[in-house]
């Protein structure tokens, strides 16, 4: 029974859409190296298939690659098995890594990837002669639509994996106590756990020798019958995607379009949702036994949990848009416009990635960081990439926009709304250039290593992929934000509508209100003695000169754990008492300054919390993965000290300024 | 040097460098011929292609790599 099938390959050869049509699982994919930077496990007919991260040979020294290279050594030929997936069109430039497979004597099957692209260019392989002479199955596939799957499948069930023949293993073999051992694992294995100096003439040995043995190993294997008709296409895309000036004004239009879309595409369904979530919570309120209950939904579990599915459609357009980026390689193309503007900030084109995965969210971009090779600027991107705007902030930005700009305004044939927003995305990059350019200043870089980096032909967005990635991320940000939410909402409901103070208290004070005014909100005083206001009036003295009260005080203190939980704590505190079916923003918009009888959620207010939310470390979640990435607690406290202060500054300033 | 070449000739790579061993990793060996397809003026990058893979490389970081034209100049 075979333990183990690993998938190996260069970055960007298709390994985890194989990974995909395997195990069922929804790996992400994406037309650029570096999707994967950690290996990811599924099954397959029983067998643990393991999706390593793509290495140029088993010499490298990248983190990630590290990952791949450190599993690949703990094969056991007996129980494991290796697919390597090669990328047809790049197969000479691939088979250096097989030969050190095929050195190190695992069981492997060569699945080689992109059949519709090599059929498209006019290129033949002559697989027979190929696995005459390497000794292997070979499988032409393509991981995109499943072609030749089910040839790979029957492999793995009947296991007929082989051992390929050798390169240059016997350079290696020595007499060791009468027996012959191989010294190339142990070579590696050296090289993985020491600098890679001690080991630089055995890498260049081994590495030139190989050179030598592939130079002309495919010449009789690969045929082309036809011109480069891909290059051709991918050399006159780039003529324009990378010029001087086209290239970057096609680059802010495609930001802009972005942005544009995220409002205008959504306004529709997200009123539905709006009014749907209203009617339901309205019904619950009165329709419910006993009243705890119908409180209980009405007002607290569904205006919480409401205040994150209205955001499904922004977020599904922000996701749908960023994989079309992805799968057709413009992403590398923006790595390579920006490499000489981010050289500025002290970061290069490779950060482009993990600064662009920011904006859909820190985790999985902090995690990608490990692609870089300068560590100076991999700590860079980890510690800026929280500024960049992330889904979870879509949801708060929204909101506070809507309270600033009136509906439907429009400056020419824009939306301002969208104006404003893309505004907030660019604060967001700019705070992560200037503060990259702050750390590089103050961090020494040991790396000596050049900036290199794969620039992948274009592709069409394989859409089946795309859609699926935007379900599957979609459903997480619900999810994983949605079990947080309804957490706090319970919490929350429960802190709002219990107090420390007795009922006769509570009536006491209704009365004095009333006795001084002829209409009493009593809902608002309940709220202002109840443990959730108590808790908001002990940090007021700190956030009043920000513009906030103790009842935003409460959203901030919530969403600590998660920013997005900030809309349905504000949902829910502005539900309670509320029997009108009225949207969140209107609420909003009705609550007054009992200081001054204007609207809370001024103009200053709004800017004030805008920043807040810009600039605040705000996310448990990110904060434990700098901690995993960095190897301690020293720089997510620096990080998280350091975004609070200037979160408190830049809203304590904005709010003085505007008020 | 890989700077001064122009687009669509082809060099070669001659020297070896701390950092060449970076380039093998990705197939570029003393000896093999590339063709640089983007050498942009106003670009600190270039690109440059080999067996049919498309690397982008700083032109500061290709300077250590000495090269001939493939005339032999």
């Amino acid at each position: 029974m075979v333990s183990r099938i690993l998938l190996v390959g260069n970055p960007n050869v298709g390994k985890s859409s194989l990974f995909n049509l395997l195990t069922g699982i929804r790996q992400k994919t994406g037309n650029y190296d570096g999707v994967t930077v950690e290996k990811k496990e599924g099954k397959f007919k029983g067998n643990l298939i393991i999706d390593l991260p793509g290495l140029s040979s088993l010499w490298s020294d990248g983190l990630d690659e590290r990952v791949s290279i450190r599993q690949i050594l703990e094969i056991n030929p007996e129980k494991d098995r290796v697919v390597f997936v090669a990328d047809g069109l790049k197969l000479q430039h691939n088979m250096l890594l097989f030969s050190q497979l095929a050195d190190m004597q695992v069981p492997v099957t060569m699945a080689i990837n992109f059949r519709d692209e090599l059929k498209n260019q006019g290129i033949q392989i002559d697989i027979r002669k190929l696995q005459n002479k390497i000794s292997c199955p070979i499988v032409l596939l393509n991981s995109r639509t499943g072609e030749g799957f089910d040839e790979l499948k029957s492999i793995i069930e009947e296991d007929r994996f082989r051992a390929p023949n050798a390169f240059i293993r016997t350079q290696y073999e020595e007499f060791q106590d009468d027996v012959i051992v191989n010294t190339f694992i142990e070579n590696v294995k050296k090289h993985i756990n020491t600098d890679v100096i001690e080991t630089e003439p055995e890498i260049q040995g081994d590495l030139e020798s190989r050179n030598h043995k592939l130079g002309n190993f495919l010449n009789d294997i690969i045929t082309r019958t036809s011109t480069k008709k891909e290059d051709l296409i991918t050399d006159r895309l780039d003529s324009i995607l990378l010029h001087p000036f086209y290239g970057s004004l096609i680059f802010i239009a495609t930001l802009f379009l972005v942005f544009q879309a995220l409002f205008t595409f959504s306004a529709y369904p997200m009123d539905m949702i709006d009014q749907a979530m209203g009617s339901l919570s309205t019904w619950a309120s009165e329709t419910v036994k006993p009243n705890w209950l119908a409180d209980l939904l009405g007002n607290g579990l569904i205006p919480g949990i409401g205040g994150i599915i209205i955001f499904i459609p922004q977020i599904a357009i922000l996701f749908i848009l960023m994989g079309i980026l992805e799968s057709t390689g413009y992403l590398s193309r923006i790595a390579y416009l920006s490499d000489k503007w981010l050289k500025k900030f002290g970061l290069s084109g490779s950060s482009v990635m993990p600064l662009m995965s920011g904006v859909a969210c820190a985790i999985p971009a902090i995690m990608a960081v490990k692609r870089i090779k300068s560590e100076r600027e991999r700590l860079a991107a980890i510690l800026v990439t929280p500024f960049m705007t992330c889904s979870a902030r879509l949801p708060v930005y929204t909101i506070l926009i809507a309270l600033i700009f009136p509906e439907d305004s429009f400056f020419w044939i824009f939306n301002v709304k969208g104006l404003a927003l893309l505004f907030m995305y660019l604060l967001g990059t700019f705070t992560a250039l200037f503060a990259a350019w702050l750390i590089t200043q103050f961090k020494k870089d040991s790396h000596e290593g050049i900036w290199i980096m794969e620039m992948p032909r274009y592709r069409l967005p394989h859409w089946k992929n795309v859609f699926l990635e935007t379900l599957n991320k979609t459903k997480s940000f619900v999810f994983g934000a949605g079990k947080i939410i309804l957490i706090f909402s319970l919490i929350l409901w429960v802190l709002s509508t219990n107090s420390p103070k007795s009922e006769a208290f509570l009536q006491e004070q209704i009365n004095t209100e009333l006795s001084q005014a002829q209409t009493v909100d009593e809902a608002s005083i309940r709220l202002e003695y109840s443990y959730a206001g108590y808790m908001g009036k002990f940090i007021e003295p700190v956030i009043k000169p920000l513009g906030y009260d103790w009842k935003i005080g409460i959203a901030l203190i919530s969403s600590f754990a998660a920013r997005e939980v900030f809309v349905g704590t504000i949902s829910t505190i502005y539900s309670i008492g509320t029997d009108e079916e009225s949207s969140v923003i209107q609420r909003l918009k009705n609550e007054k300054n009992p200081e001054t009888n204007a609207s809370r959620y001024n103009l200053a207010t709004c800017i004030s919390l805008l920043l807040f939310y810009a600039f605040a470390m705000q996310c448990m979640s990110t904060l434990a993965i700098v901690k995993r990435e960095t190897g301690g607690w020293k720089w997510p406290i620096i990080q998280f000290v350091g975004m609070m202060i200037l979160a408190y500054v830049a809203s304590l300033v904005a709010f003085q300024v505007f008020s | 040097m890989l700077v001064d070449i122009e687009k669509g000739e082809e060099v070669i790579v001659m020297d070896t460098t701390k950092q060449y061993l970076q380039l093998m990793s990705y197939g570029i060996f003393k000896g093999s011929k590339l063709t640089v397809i983007r050498n942009d003026k106003w670009q600190e990058i270039m690109m440059i292609e080999m067996n049919g893979k498309r690397i982008a490389l700083r032109k500061e970081d290709a300077k250590p790599i000495k090269v001939l034209k493939n005339n032999g100049e």
